[in-house]
């Protein structure tokens, strides 16, 4: 048995480093921070700022939530989608990933349209072009956590809202841990449960744009469906889709980002604990 | 075991029947392998196999270090062969021994110095004690002396078990989820051709044998090969799985060990 090192070992032995290194390049390709040292830094975020409850004073409650805004140089759908919710008054506003490219201009530019003390409260989800450029830092510098949640207090019961970070395609061990904990220890607390991540879970339709790997889906279904969890609202795929699995909504939200056809976002109001919701187009 | 597979007295044929029409309510796939099977039992020059191997692997989801093994008894006749086998856990077995099964019928062409082949599948996964996954598909294959490439498309459905449904209280509720025509590719290049008695190679894939990944999340698998004696190989894998790669930030997900053995009776 000879084994000689000629040329196309060499390519193979090149495509394995590559492949196993793929993670590890730093730049416009990939986050510096993997995942689990995101969630850490959330975790330590958390830490100084316990988690909010929003008070309301009815038993009816409005969240606008919009996704995949990648502000650029333009903010027009931006600035419509604040002067709907201007008007509306919602409880809270959820960004739910992709606000940027991951450039601090496109930072700049959200900030300077949306302000960190404008009267709407508002709740951030890290997406994957949050995380190019080393996007990371100018996010949680910015905004902070991405893995965190908070309740909405009504007279007649109280609803719960997970954040998860999966910009990287992945929640990673610990986030999954943390996730798992709050479902079966806090879960049976509250009235609903509602969990908001960017990365859609189902592809129901054709899309380059990545799913969490089967494994994990499958891991998160079992999760959610044990512990009651009534909504999961989710961006990334910029098409709207809903589907039903038990008792759980699964929520795919059309992309905000301007010159988008279909661009919008969901409208949820909850009325005496009952959820219910649809997507407003911003062009209309 | 070997027997039980093999043998196709008309009791057998009447059992395996049963197994699939009535415990595992598998009745066209189990009536297609049946068929395929006494096609192939009678020919005389048919080959049967069995590969056997062990997993050892952990991921973000897996609560630690995962060990699972699998069994997979082909039979080649001519030109067609089916294959049929299931997975178990061992550890940290998410509550399911028998957590997959599936059934193969494949026909091969030769052109030349190229092997094409094609396959349909039926695969069921339990990833869990309340939630089970089915695939089925189709494949096409091309096989040089160095690369083997496959492409084809599955129909996935996620889907309750029926038992979780009443223990869930699940009712009027939507219970499948189904996702059509989706992407499989696995693209492997062997450093022999394949009648050497050694063999190592990479491969970039999203299918195994009990596992279908979206188009989106491919793996990357090196695996060696070892002819001990004629009827006789050793083979094993390293799988390195990424997720988030095409969304141009990815992360590790995690990894597995494959050891096995696979025996050729012909």
């Amino acid at each position: 048995m000879e084994f000689q090192l000629n040329q196309k070992s060499l390519l193979i032995a090149a495509m394995a480093l590559l492949a196993v290194a793929c993670s590890k390049i730093e730049g416009p390709t990939s986050s510096s921070e993997p995942v689990d040292i995101r969630f850490n830094q959330s975790m330590e975020w958390n830490a100084l700022h316990p988690f909010k409850e929003i008070k309301v004073e009815t038993d009816e409650y409005t969240i606008l939530t919009m996704a995949d805004i990648h502000v650029g140089t333009t903010t027009a759908n931006l600035d419509r989608f604040l002067s709907v919710a201007r008007i509306v008054k919602p409880a809270a506003v959820i960004i739910d990933g992709d606000l940027t490219g991951g450039l601090a201009e496109g930072y700049n530019e959200f900030e300077k349209h949306f302000p960190e003390n404008d009267s709407l409260q508002s709740f951030y989800l890290a997406g994957n072009h949050d995380l190019w450029h080393n996007g990371w830092e100018e996010f949680y510098s910015r905004f902070g956590s991405s893995s965190y949640y908070f309740t909405v207090k009504t007279p007649s019961g109280i609803d719960l809202f997970i954040c998860i970070d999966t910009g990287g395609g992945t929640l990673g061990r610990l986030q999954t841990e943390w996730l798992t904990e709050i479902l079966t220890s806090m879960r049976s607390n509250y009235r609903r449960c509602i969990v908001i991540t960017h990365v859609n879970l189902f592809r129901p339709r054709k899309t380059e744009s990545t799913n969490l790997v089967v494994e994990e889906l499958s891991f998160l279904l079992d999760l959610f469906a044990r512990n009651n969890v009534d909504m999961v609202i989710t961006g990334h795929d910029h098409e709207s889709d809903v589907e039903k699995f038990g008792m759980t909504t699964y929520i795919q939200v059309n992309a905000l980002e301007d010159g988008f056809s279909n661009a919008g976002f969901m409208n949820m109001k909850v009325k005496n604990g009952e959820i219910g919701y649809n997507f407003v187009r911003i062009n209309d | 075991m070997l027997k039980f597979c093999f043998t196709t007295t008309n009791q057998t044929i009447k059992n395996l029947i049963n197994m699939y029409s009535e415990s595992y309510s598998l009745k066209i796939p189990g009536a297609v392998f049946i068929l395929l099977l006494l096609k192939c039992s009678m020919n005389a020059e048919a080959q049967p196999g069995l590969t056997m191997y062990a997993d050892a692997g952990k991921n973000s989801v897996s609560g630690g270090l995962y060990i699972r093994s699998a069994i997979l008894a082909n039979y080649k006749s001519g030109n067609y062969q089916l294959k049929a086998g299931f997975q178990t856990n061992l550890v940290n077995g998410n509550q399911v021994t028998f957590s997959g099964y599936r059934v193969d019928g494949s026909r091969e062409f030769r052109m030349k110095n190229t092997l094409l082949e094609i396959n349909g599948f039926w695969l069921r996964t339990a990833y869990s004690d309340i939630l089970q996954e089915t695939n089925y598909g189709c494949a096409f294959s091309v096989k040089t002396n160095h690369f083997d490439l496959q492409t084809g498309t599955n129909f996935r459905t996620y889907s309750f078990r029926k038992r979780t449904l009443k223990d869930y209280e699940i009712r009027n509720a939507k219970t499948k989820i189904h996702e059509n025509f989706n992407l499989m590719y696995s693209f492997s290049y062997n450093l022999k051709p394949s009648y050497y008695r050694w063999n190592a190679g990479l491969t970039l894939t999203n299918v195994d044998n009990f596992l279908i990944n979206q188009e989106t999340n491919p793996y990357v698998n090196l695996k060696g090969y070892y002819k001990i004696s004629s009827p006789l190989s050793l083979f094993a894998e390293a799988w390195y799985k990424n997720a988030g790669v095409t969304n141009i930030s990815s992360n590790y997900f995690g990894f597995v060990i494959r050891g096995g053995v696979q025996w050729n009776f012909n």
